[in-house]
Formats: structure tokens, C-alpha cells, sequence
């Protein structure tokens, strides 16, 4: 199995390419937040200290996930460095899955960083608390929307241009976050093929307000274990979708 | 040309531009810090513009309210009656926080700070906010406690020992919702019920804005009594000598020393030379032709229009 390989040459790659100095950002903005935002928000620091970390922990995921996503395959071929891969003994797939894998690593690396940071400012802030350790389900809820959208952008990198396949997956996300209206839209529409449609895209396309539960850690609450497993075998049934599909793409790609 | 030249042309630009900007602040005038408009007066929309970060909006609508109060308090300070929120002309306030309650309706704190300051500004309204805040939170008894003050400062006796009695069925909600019910019910406005109600909410405010509203009212409520002491102490003074003392640590010296102690005891502060002073350590106002007692114009004790 050559995908291990090529999945922590990928993770090399993005550190080479300082992919995790977004970590430094990050760090700035919940200091600067729980320095800050104490004067100012009467009390409410602590879920202000929670909204903001996970919300810059998707922001800049979904981020990495786009605009590295839509590179990784586009790179090989730009620099015509896949002839020689696929001159290997390396099936297409494995490329594929090894490119993929390996950015999921870096974001892993990256919203677990996060989440340290966010449970140290909510620890200096509050002292030893449970929201500390609550908001590791949230982290990783997001960490599993980050692999949803890390698979769109790779399908759409595998059979266009960058700047086009940032364009469709970031499209994709604004949709997959507004995916309670397309219900809402399909549940109040009077005319049953706009209905049938409106709810043929709502099945069809990824539900990433599944893997949002931001609002409800700030509270102090925890999606519920059930939830969590759903939400884990969405995630890999989509991304298997979308693995699929690029692998299939891929492998009728001609690069003579 | 040399590195050291480029690093000063950066270093010498960017400290021209901070005389700059405040030169432009100051011909600009006070720059407003928040404005005067809401692009979007709908939360649901956008919580539907939001992109599932619904939350982080909630908070900077909520900064933005904070910051949109402390702002007319500052204008307004010194200038119109300061203690009456009619006079801030608050328009915004109850947009921003329905904004902000839209956006996350588990927003305890903007629930009660609405049902605080719309309140003053229009009862009916502050008390259908707080209303909808039990509603999007029935479990939050804090939301119960605010309402059923809300009804006893307006005189509703019955409906407030209601709300504390539900808000008392709680999980988790404290025994003495349960006390004040009865209370309430029982007494209506007097104020001891007032200083019972004001000392819960500052034992269990969980934020410093509770603790210090509950704070100032319970000092103002303490100098109410203590005003009222004297004034009993100054009315057998006139009954035995026919006129008024001519000051009053000539008063607080003339009772016994049990007395002085008792008041102590309940309270009350003296300086060296036995003049009573507020709770807040100024000397009270005394009229030795009238007999009349009052805090001083200096003193820091908040004059609220009622409990």
C-alpha cells in the first residue's frame, strides 16, 4: 500500500510549504480575544473565548482545505512531477487517496493545535472547567466537515483549474451550510418538481450544518454520542462519494 | 540603497501617520464608534447570511449593543437626567438585542439585559422581551427571577409571585424563588421585600453587572433606612427642644451610647466626630433650619425613580 508513503510526503509538503503558520494567527486572536474582550463584553468572555476559537478553527480549516485541496493535484501536474509518480508502481488511487490523507493530516495537526489553544485560554481564564474538555467533540466535528470539504476540493481539482475549483468548492460549502433552508425551501414550495428537486439537492449535496455545533458548546452543552457517531458515518460515506468520484475521474484522465 | 534608509522611511512614515489620522480624527469630529443604522434589522437573516457562524455574529452583536449602550450613556452623561434611560434615546437598543437573540436565543445575558433597559424604556415592552427569552430558555430561572422583578417594581404583585413560583419549580433554581413567592404575594412592594429581592440577586448574580446593579441598590436601599432613623431621632429632638440640632453629630452625640452602638451595628458609618455618613462614605445633608436629611449632592448613592 503505497498511500501512507504519499500521504506523509503531502504533510511534509505542506509544512515545507508553512501551511501551520496559520497556528500563529490563531494564537494571536485568542489572546488578543481574552485580553480584550474582558472589558468588554460583561461577563460573557468565556463564550465569546469558545466562539471565537471554533469558529477561526473552521474558518481557517475550511480555508486550508480549498485552497490547498484544489492544489494537490493540480500541482503534480503543473510541474509534470506525475509522470514520474505514476511511472512507479503507484496505482492512481493510491495517489489519490495518499494525497487526500496526507492534508487531512495537516488539518488534524492543525484543529488539534487549536483546540489545545482554545482549552489553555479558556483554562488561564476560568481555571480547571468541563467546557474545556467539552469542546473537543465540537473540534471534532468540525475536523470531520474540514474532510468533507478537503474531498470536494479534490474531486473538483481532479478535472479542473484552480481558480475554478476553488470557485465550486467554496460554492459547495456556502451550500452545504445553507443546506436547512434548501429544506425549509423544499418543505413550503407548492409545486411538487421544484419540491422534489429542492429535496433531491438536499439529500444530494453535503449537510455541513450537521458538523456545526459551536453555538451549542458556548453554552456549555455537548452534541450527544449518538449525534456524534452519525455525523462520524456521514462523513465517511460522503467522502467515500467523493473519493470515488475523483478516483474515477482520475483514472480516465489521459496524460500523454 | 542601503537597508538602514528603507528601515527608516518605514519607521519615519508609519509615525507620521498616527499625528495624521488624529489630525483628521479631530476635523472629522467624535468619530461615532458605532452607528446609527442597522443595514440588516432582521437576526433571521442574517443568521441565514451567517454560514453556520451564527454564534461568533451573536457575540459581535453583542459587543456592538454593549458598545452601542456604553456610547449614548458617555453622550448623555451631564446632560440630560442621567438616571432616566428615556433620555438616552436608546432607539437601537431593542434592535440589537432582538438581533442578537435571533442569532443565538440561548443568549441568557442579552435576555436580561433587555429586560432590564427595555423595561425603563417601556415596561410592556421589556416584559414580552424577557417573555420570549422564556420561551427560547424555559429551563434558565434566572429569566423567571428578572421577570418577576419586573412585575414587582410595576406593582403586579400577583404575576410576579407567579413568575417566581414557576421559575422556583425549576431544576436547579433556588429555594428562596419559593420564599419569594410567598413573600411578594404577601408584603407587594415594601422594602424589606425590596432589600430580601436585591440581596438574592446580588448573592447569585453571576456576572459583575448584576452584582453591582443589585449592589447600588442595596446601599441605596440602606441610606433610605438610615435617612429614615434619623429622621425619627430629629423629630424627638424638635418635640423635646422645639427647634433642630444644629448639626448632626450634635444629634448622634445627644443618644445613648446603646443606641449609637445599635446603629453601628445595622450599618450605619460616623467619621471622628460622629457625622453620619451614606453607605458610600459621604456625609449626609442636614438643613438645621427645616430638620430636613438628605444625601449629599456629592454622594456617589444611585437616586433610582423607584426600586
Amino acid at each position: 500500500m503505497k498511500v501512507v508513503p504519499i500521504a506523509l510526503n503531502t504533510f511534509r509538503e505542506s509544512v515545507r510549504d508553512r501551511v501551520l503558520y496559520n497556528l500563529i494567527l490563531f494564537v494571536l486572536l485568542l489572546v488578543g480575544a481574552s485580553l480584550l474582550l474582558g472589558e468588554l463584553s460583561m461577563s460573557q468572555e468565556t463564550k465569546i473565548i469558545v466562539d471565537m476559537g471554533l469558529s477561526a478553527m473552521s474558518i481557517f480549516g475550511v480555508l486550508i482545505s480549498i485552497f490547498i485541496g484544489i492544489g494537490l493535484v493540480y500541482k503534480e501536474i503543473d510541474k509534470r512531477t506525475i509522470y514520474s509518480l505514476l511511472a512507479k508502481p503507484i496505482h492512481r488511487h493510491e495517489f489519490i487517496l495518499g494525497k487526500y490523507f496526507g492534508l487531512c493530516f495537516t488539518l488534524f495537526v492543525n484543529t488539534a493545535v487549536m483546540a489545545v489553544a482554545v482549552a489553555l485560554a479558556l483554562l488561564i481564564k476560568n481555571g480547571p472547567s468541563a467546557l474545556q474538555w467539552k469542546i473537543l467533540p465540537a473540534a471534532y466535528l468540525i475536523f470531520l466537515e474540514l474532510m468533507v470539504v478537503t474531498a470536494v476540493a479534490l474531486l473538483f481539482s481532479s478535472f479542473s483549474s484552480p481558480a475554478l475549483s476553488a470557485l465550486l468548492a467554496f460554492f459547495l460549502f456556502v451550500i452545504g451550510r445553507f443546506s436547512a433552508d434548501l429544506k425549509l425551501f423544499a418543505d413550503t414550495v407548492g409545486s411538487g418538481a421544484v419540491k422534489m428537486f429542492c429535496q433531491a439537492l438536499y439529500y444530494a449535496l453535503p449537510n455541513l450544518a450537521n458538523f456545526n455545533y459551536i453555538r451549542e458548546t458556548a453554552h456549555g452543552q455537548v452534541a450527544s454520542g449518538r449525534m456524534i457517531g452519525a455525523a462520524t458515518v456521514y462523513a465517511a460515506l460522503y467522502i467515500t462519494v467523493l473519493l470515488s468520484a475523483t478516483v474515477v475521474i482520475f483514472q480516465r484522465r489521459n496524460f500523454k | 540603497m542601503r537597508t538602514w534608509l528603507w528601515t527608516s522611511l518605514l519607521l519615519a512614515s508609519l509615525g507620521l501617520s498616527f499625528p495624521l489620522q488624529r489630525w483628521m480624527d479631530a476635523q472629522r469630529g467624535q468619530a461615532a464608534v458605532v452607528e446609527d443604522s442597522l443595514y440588516v434589522s432582521s437576526g433571521k437573516t442574517l443568521r441565514r447570511m451567517s454560514l453556520g457562524f451564527d454564534a461568533l455574529l451573536a457575540d459581535v452583536y453583542w459587543l456592538r449593543t454593549i458598545q452601542y449602550f456604553g456610547g449614548r450613556m458617555q453622550l448623555v452623561r451631564g446632560r440630560v437626567n442621567f438616571l432616566n434611560v428615556k433620555d438616552w434615546h436608546l432607539d437601537l437598543l431593542e434592535p440589537l438585542l432582538t438581533i442578537t437573540t435571533e442569532l443565538d436565543p440561548n443568549y441568557v445575558q442579552a435576555w436580561r439585559f433587555g429586560g432590564t433597559f427595555l423595561t425603563d424604556l417601556d415596561p410592556e415592552r421589556g416584559i414580552a422581551f424577557v417573555r420570549r427569552g422564556i420561551e427560547n430558555n424555559p429551563d434558565e430561572w434566572r429569566l423567571y427571577q428578572d421577570l418577576a422583578y419586573i412585575y414587582w417594581k410595576h406593582g403586579r404583585y400577583q404575576e410576579a409571585s407567579e413568575t417566581y413560583g414557576r421559575g422556583g419549580a425549576i431544576r436547579g433554581a433556588p429555594a428562596w424563588m419559593k420564599t419569594l413567592q410567598a413573600v411578594v404575594l404577601l408584603k407587594g412592594g415594601d422594602r424589606e421585600t425590596a432589600r430580601e429581592i436585591f440581596r438574592r440577586m446580588y448573592a447569585e448574580g453571576d456576572d459583575d453587572y448584576t452584582k453591582k446593579l443589585s449592589l447600588a441598590r442595596l446601599r441605596s436601599l440602606q441610606a433610605e433606612d438610615e435617612m429614615a432613623l434619623l429622621g425619627r431621632l430629629l423629630s424627638a429632638w424638635r418635640e423635646r427642644s422645639g427647634s433642630c440640632p444644629q448639626s448632626l453629630p450634635a444629634l448622634i452625640k445627644s443618644t445613648s451610647p446603646q443606641l449609637r452602638n445599635q446603629m453601628a451595628q445595622g450599618g450605619m458609618q460616623f467619621d471622628d466626630n460622629y457625622l453620619p455618613l451614606d453607605p458610600e462614605g459621604f456625609p449626609y445633608a442636614y438643613n438645621p433650619s427645616t430638620c430636613a436629611i438628605a444625601l449629599a449632592d456629592k454622594s456617589t448613592i444611585v437616586r433610582w425613580n423607584s426600586y
